[in-house]
């Protein structure tokens, strides 16, 4: 049974749930713990989620690849994808101390990925974003 | 995700299962503002079967308690799950909408 796990969809909301049943299909024959498994699909619904809604300066097909690869401790996730330069690290914090009348919606998404994992490294690399995640396995 | 709605006197209570994820956020919103629409104005939603909760469902209950309060209403959650509560902890909810451990002290508060 193989430590790693790579897939490969297009840029349509309709094919993150395929994605996901793959990913958790692999958690699950590795036995990976509740909470990793949360971590990993937070992690990747909102990611995900942003990159097909907000990534892209054309209307044409594109390719998001996610990978996993678990090691003793950690699973490192990693996604590449060819949309326009952007980093999710420096995206401004949500404003969670207003009142519910003026708290806004939206903007929650990345804020909950930066909170949850162990760590992100984003790098552009020919012309590509790459964001690698550090989940712990326990 | 499974919803299922029952009432406790003027108490609405809508139970929600599975996965609350972008794919299925937009019915449990269909659920919430329908209630609201059809006059409920307490609603206690139960966490208890909710096994995940991403940021679109995170808007589905903010959007929720902005409704009931310009109603005069109330929306209060009850019983998540650790997983759950420390998704709402990130996103600050406790200081906008009151957060229960268990569905009868949930239905007991709102129903004063």
């Amino acid at each position: 049974m193989s430590d790693s796990l790579s897939q490969t969809i297009g840029n349509t909301l309709e094919s993150l749930s395929p994605l996901t049943t793959e990913v958790n299909r692999f958690m699950e024959q590795h036995a990976l713990s509740h909470e990793a498994i949360f971590r990993v699909n937070l992690a990747i619904e909102e990611i995900v989620t942003n990159i097909i809604k907000y990534g892209y300066d054309d209307t044409a097909p594109h390719a998001i690849t996610v990978a996993l690869d678990l090691f003793p401790d950690t699973i490192r996730l990693r996604l590449k994808d060819d949309g326009h330069p952007f980093n999710p690290l420096h995206t401004p914090e949500p404003d969670i101390y207003v009142p519910l009348d003026q708290r806004k919606v939206g903007g929650l998404g990345l804020h909950l990925v930066r909170e949850i994992v162990d760590r992100i490294v984003y790098r552009r690399e020919n012309d590509a974003n790459i964001l690698e995640i550090n989940i712990a396995r326990k | 995700m499974n919803t299922s709605e029952s009432k406790q006197g003027n108490v609405t209570i809508l139970q929600v299962q599975g996965k609350l994820d972008s794919a299925s956020s937009p019915e449990l919103d269909k659920r919430l503002t329908g209630l609201v629409g059809s006059g409920a104005r307490q609603v206690v939603v139960n966490l208890d079967g909710l096994e995940y909760v991403s940021s679109a469902g995170l808007r589905v209950f903010l959007s929720a308690a902005k409704h009931l309060k310009q109603a005069q209403g109330k929306l209060a959650l009850a019983s998540p799950s650790a997983q759950v509560q420390q998704i709402f902890d990130i996103a600050g909810f406790a200081s906008i909408m009151p957060i229960y451990k268990t569905l009868n002290e949930a239905v007991g508060a709102c129903a004063m």
